[in-house]
């Protein structure tokens, strides 16, 4: 199953923090900047050790990655003015796609698809999760941001008061 | 099940990287941004690294609150470049004091996008070197002069609800970006007496033109873009094209709107509507080295046509009523439906 010689054929062996194996085609693993730097220097043999993302992250990576792959190879085998056309539908299909993607994770999902992209090196799934993380936090009051991420003040109430003053325009 | 409840009752937040705090800081309006700063102490300067500046008027209740913040904004971020401002002061005459000053900042700062609904510029923007997109919207005056001092580097520009002028008719208002790729202009109206809006290009690339009955004012649009690829316009009346010196465009998305529901129930409207698209088509082969054009109607109905200079063109309608052909013969362009076709 993981012997084949085509290189476009090649697998990954990715190791999660908890020492689940995932197998990932190297045409999908380019999308991590670091797995792409591996393989241009050729130390992808065995397996991979990504200490810090856990398996349930890493198979919401990879889910991810796939779904954006598939969409690049669909796109290279269809004619020149056909593949135009069908960027334009499968930008709006993918932008439905990410945005449901991203919405069914709970929060410490997201900080955990957060940090492993960011780990990883995948711009794109970064950017998704980040928006995500600033739509929820934008309009909230600070209590309001500290009950939902589970943020302990460690101000006193006169170094909270200062903070404020300083700030005091964005408080308006 | 232990470390799950341990994950779940930590500060997930404030245990991210900061850049990715900073990241996710910079993607929102930047008076959210500063307010986290008392969330804690961790906090407390998180929002002086953020690398995008969004500042909206219309959530302060005054406008003098709103200049005091955009100053103590500029006044305490990190010196870090900018990448992208979006300024919304709301329409008025006069604008604010504070500007020169955000503009100055966005200069030494290098930044590389813009959003604003400001009518013009201060003097020291326009030396901006950094300027890659450029997104206006909702002003009514100096056009003329954004337009004629243009941006060297810019590659984008999106027009949005504006009344573009230009002193000489309408035929110098984008030459001057020398690098421009993408211009996109949306709801916008022509102040001149000219019928025409005139595109005169050296670079772009893409075009979008999309507009409604009640915003545009000309009635042909005139294009000469050596460089141009792909044009996508979307009207809802009658407006007539001329390309001219458009040797590399290769797809135009036509769509077009019945500009009145009646029109849907009149006899045949379909017949009016190619009708319509024949007239608008009529400067197509003003350029003979168009090779494709497609057409799709957006009510309802979708409908894909190509059409080929000098080259019979199927037309095909996708819910089969009945199948038409669009021909030229010799810069002549003839419809007719499937059930003459001619031999």
């Amino acid at each position: 199953m993981s012997t084949p010689s085509v290189s476009v054929n090649r697998v990954l062996k990715l190791k999660s923090s908890d020492g689940e194996i995932f197998e990932v085609k190297q045409t999908v693993a380019v999308q991590s900047g670091v797995l792409k730097q591996m393989m241009e220097d050729g130390c992808t043999e065995g397996e991979i050790p990504l200490n810090n993302v856990d398996s349930p992250t890493l198979a919401k990576i990879i889910e991810w990655c796939n779904k954006h792959h598939d969409n690049d190879v669909e796109g290279r085998v269809l004619s020149e003015e056909r593949e135009k056309e069908k960027e334009k539908e499968k930008a709006a299909d993918m932008k439905k796609w990410e945005s449901e993607f991203i919405d069914a994770l709970n929060r410490d999902e997201i900080y955990f698809l957060l940090t492993g992209s960011n780990y990883m090196d995948i711009k794109e799934l970064l950017d998704c999760a980040a928006q995500k993380v600033a739509d929820m936090v934008k309009g909230k009051t600070p209590e309001a941001i500290r009950e939902m991420f589970n943020i302990q003040s460690d101000f006193t109430e006169e170094e909270e008061e200062a903070i404020r003053k300083e700030n005091q325009w964005a408080f308006d | 099940m232990s470390t799950k409840v341990i994950k779940r009752n930590s500060d997930r937040l404030s245990n991210l990287p900061d850049p990715i705090i900073y990241h996710i800081l910079s993607l929102m309006n930047t008076k959210y941004s500063v307010q986290t700063c008392v969330l804690s102490k961790k906090w407390s300067h998180h929002w002086t690294h953020i690398h995008s500046l969004n500042f909206d008027f219309s959530s302060f209740s005054k406008r003098v609150a709103f200049g005091k913040f955009v100053l103590h904004v500029l006044h305490n971020r990190k010196p870090f470049n900018l990448y992208r401002l979006n300024f919304r002061c709301g329409y008025s005459s006069k604008p604010p004091p504070y500007i020169k000053k955000i503009f100055q900042y966005a200069v030494s700062h290098s930044v590389e996008e813009l959003e604003t609904d400001l009518g013009d510029f201060p003097p020291c923007f326009y030396g901006c070197q950094t300027l890659v997109t450029l997104n206006l919207h909702s002003f009514h005056n100096n056009t003329d002069r954004i337009c004629s001092f243009g941006f060297g580097s810019l590659s984008t520009l999106k027009l949005s609800q504006l009344c573009l002028s230009s002193k000489n008719n309408n035929h110098d208002l984008f030459s001057n970006y020398l690098n421009l790729k993408n211009l996109i202009v949306e709801r916008c109206s022509t102040s001149s007496a000219s019928e025409n809006f005139t595109i005169v290009s050296s670079s772009v690339v893409y075009l979008k033109i999309s507009s409604s009955l009640s915003d545009s004012n000309y009635r042909t649009i005139v294009i000469s873009a050596p460089r141009l690829e792909l044009f996508d316009l979307k009207v809802t009346s009658n407006i007539e094209i001329r390309i001219y010196k458009c040797p590399l465009l290769r797809k135009m998305n036509l769509r077009i709107k019945p500009p009145v529901l009646a029109w849907k129930e009149s006899i045949d409207w379909k017949q009016e509507y190619f009708w319509e698209l024949i007239c608008m088509a009529g400067g197509y082969y003003n350029s003979k080295p168009v090779r494709l054009l497609s057409f799709n109607f957006s009510k309802g109905k979708f409908i894909s046509y190509q059409i080929s200079a000098h080259t019979t063109t199927t037309v095909s309608e996708m819910d089969k009523v009945e199948v038409k052909r669009l021909w030229f013969f010799d810069g002549e362009m003839v419809w007719q439906s499937c059930h003459d076709k001619p031999e």
